[in-house]
């Protein structure tokens, strides 16, 4: 997955955590970055060809409310469904509502690789953050 | 740092050190555990709990404490029934993770050539690893019969005796369970995943009592030195951890509506009388028995496996104890009696002698207390006490306590040199993958006898026996 100025993420790591930061220009880039730190979390993201999808429709209290439900809806499908999303489609998309979905397939044990059981995302140290034309996101995975 | 010490196992962090305070933090822990707990932010977690609604006598944390999520790990803290709060963070995701003791008659001596072949049969009958399946398919109706009943469903299904049931904290039955307050969601996340171990740091550990420390709880529970145990380590799985995440998300919008102000989110929780609390608290218990009934499976495969292996047909339940669950019980607050919802974040129930709430064969010492160390270190039994009632509604500690991250852990050694160095101290290791091996090696938890210390030497709980790890499955 690239990571560059614009968008990206990367892995915090602190005792009993696994964090993720995300960034894009955008809300929706750094959404879709998300989306892809978790995933990178749990599988090798590079493995996972979008061949089917998942609908997502989803309203919030705020932003950071909404971060937390996309990504546990991600979660849901893999735990549940072992359904791998290689990348969030984003039709469209406010502080507090996103509509689109997660392209993704369904696990293949001899080609995908599984990292690390995640069990839930959390609320704890949220901060989705308008920095000057750069949205950083910071969410913490209970692993 | 506003920390006071009361003695040499005791801090208090007084209503001064945060706004919102409405009750003091205590702290168990000796100087070299409370430096540990200051590094990160377990003290500033524990202050923050002490300023939700409606708690009463003090929010604490006990010597394994370490930063979680909203609640430290290692966190109690109780709430009025009437006008408390409810917080489904204050469970945490894995709802009823607990460890269950299992006593073999076998003495190590004459088993130990055997045990290699003991963990490599449990390895294989026992689901474990990410993304496992379980060997047991269940229909959604099936499902919600293990929330109503939990252990008790295993027991009728096959998985063991009606005896096993009188071992079990809640005799392996959560009251007040509610199958219809858990979400489908939570159900399809449950449904392929009961009776599997999991991740992470759960495991299935053989083991031998190296110590004895207390002769007569020790009779009494049916320990004696060399003989060779089993502790079972798990949860709710992805079923428990749904649950939480849909309470969580339910309880960030119903918390204005209650007029509740929260300083950290994942703190979120609404009145325990409110529609809301009774509904999670149902879906809670329902979890917590799907973590009863899925110990109560993997047992009877370790039973299987001790049968196959060793002949034996006899491998009793010592007890089972949650250690992340909320607890509506009786405790005496200022001199009254007080019914109150006890949050047990990574935190065992610790009750002394003459509970009713205990099993019947145990009241004359206390409630077994379960302490699981990391693998190739050991794990304790313990005894509950009268001053954990007085101090900490009869509780006691879970653990050790992870002291670094995954990531700093895995860099310390390979799977391959952990397996050696565990093997040459005579420790047998099955995992499903090399990264869940080398993430949860002994060195990156605190050390469990140093926290077995504090808790015995602060009176909250007593030392029983000391177990040695032979052999560790994990996931």
């Amino acid at each position: 997955m690239e990571t560059t100025v614009e968008a990206g993420y990367r892995i915090l790591e602190h005792p009993a955590d696994i964090g993720i930061e995300a960034w894009g220009t955008t809300l929706s880039d750094a959404f879709r970055q998300a989306v892809n730190a978790l995933m990178a979390v749990i599988t090798d993201p590079e493995k996972v060809h979008p061949s089917e999808e998942r609908e997502v429709h989803l309203t919030a209290e705020d932003s950071g409310h909404l971060l937390v439900r996309l990504l546990s809806e991600a979660l849901f499908h893999f735990d549940a469904g072992k359904f791998l999303t290689s990348r969030l489609s984003i039709r469209e998309m406010s502080g507090t509502a996103i509509a689109g979905s997660l392209l993704g397939e369904t696990l293949d044990p001899s080609r995908h690789i599984l990292k690390l059981d995640v069990k839930a995302v959390t609320y704890h140290q949220l901060s989705v953050a308008d920095e000057g034309g750069m949205v950083r996101i910071r969410v913490f995975l209970d692993v | 740092m506003a920390l006071r010490k009361i003695d040499n196992y005791r801090y208090v962090i007084p209503k001064s050190f945060r706004d919102g305070m409405t009750v003091e933090g205590l702290i168990y822990a000796d100087e070299n555990l409370i430096r540990a707990i200051e590094k990160d932010q377990t003290l500033g977690q524990v202050a923050n709990v002490a300023t939700l609604p409606g708690l009463v006598g003090r929010s604490l944390a006990m010597p394994d404490a370490h930063q979680g999520y909203g609640f430290a790990i290692g966190g109690v803290a109780a709430a009025d029934a009437e006008a408390g709060v409810v917080s489904a963070g204050g469970v945490g995701f894995d709802i009823n993770c607990g460890v269950r003791l299992l006593a073999t008659e076998l003495g190590i001596e004459a088993a130990r050539d055997r045990i290699e072949q003991t963990v490599n049969q449990l390895f294989r009958d026992i689901p474990c690893g990410t993304g496992t399946r379980g060997l047991v398919r269940v229909s959604f109706e099936e499902l919600d019969a293990v929330l109503a009943q939990g252990a008790r469903w295993a027991v009728e299904s096959g998985y063991g005796a009606a005896r096993d049931l009188d071992f079990i904290e809640e005799l392996g039955t959560m009251p007040g369970a509610d199958p219809s307050a858990v979400s489908d969601r939570a159900k399809q996340r449950g449904k392929d995943q009961l009776g599997t171990l999991g991740s992470g740091n759960h495991f299935v550990e053989v083991q031998y009592v190296r110590e004895i420390f207390d002769e007569e709880a020790a009779r009494v529970f049916g320990l004696r030195r060399g003989q060779v145990t089993v502790l079972i380590h798990t949860g709710s799985r992805g079923l428990g951890h749904q649950v939480c995440t849909d309470y969580l998300d339910i309880m960030q919008s119903a918390m204005k509506k209650y007029g509740i102000q929260v300083v950290d989110r994942q703190l979120a929780c609404v009145p325990i009388r409110s529609p809301e609390g009774k509904r999670y608290l149902g879906a809670m218990a329902a979890a917590a028995n799907f973590a009863f009934a899925n110990r109560q499976m993997i047992t009877h495969w370790v039973r299987e496996a001790f049968r196959r292996v060793h002949g034996l047909d006899d491998v009793r339940i010592v007890y089972d104890v949650a250690h992340n669950i909320a607890k509506m019980e009786e405790h005496r607050i200022g001199g009254a009696m007080k019914r109150v919802l006890v949050h047990r974040k990574g935190a065992t129930r610790a009750f002394p002698r003459h509970r009713p709430e205990i099993p019947k064969e145990y009241r004359e010492v206390g409630q077994p207390v379960l302490i699981p160390g990391s693998m190739g270190t050991s794990s304790y039994v313990l005894v509950g006490t009268e001053l954990a009632m007085e101090e900490t509604f009869g509780s006691s500690c879970h653990g050790a306590g992870r002291a670094k991250s995954r990531h700093a852990a895995k860099k310390d050694l390979t799977a391959e040199e952990l397996v050696k160095t565990l093997g040459e101290r005579g420790i047998h290791v099955r995992g499903a993958s090399k990264s869940g091996l080398t993430e949860e090696h002994p060195g990156a938890y605190k050390d469990v006898s140093a926290v077995v210390e504090v808790v015995h030497r602060a009176g909250i709980a007593r030392k029983v026996a000391q177990l040695i790890p032979v052999g560790v499955i994990k996931g």
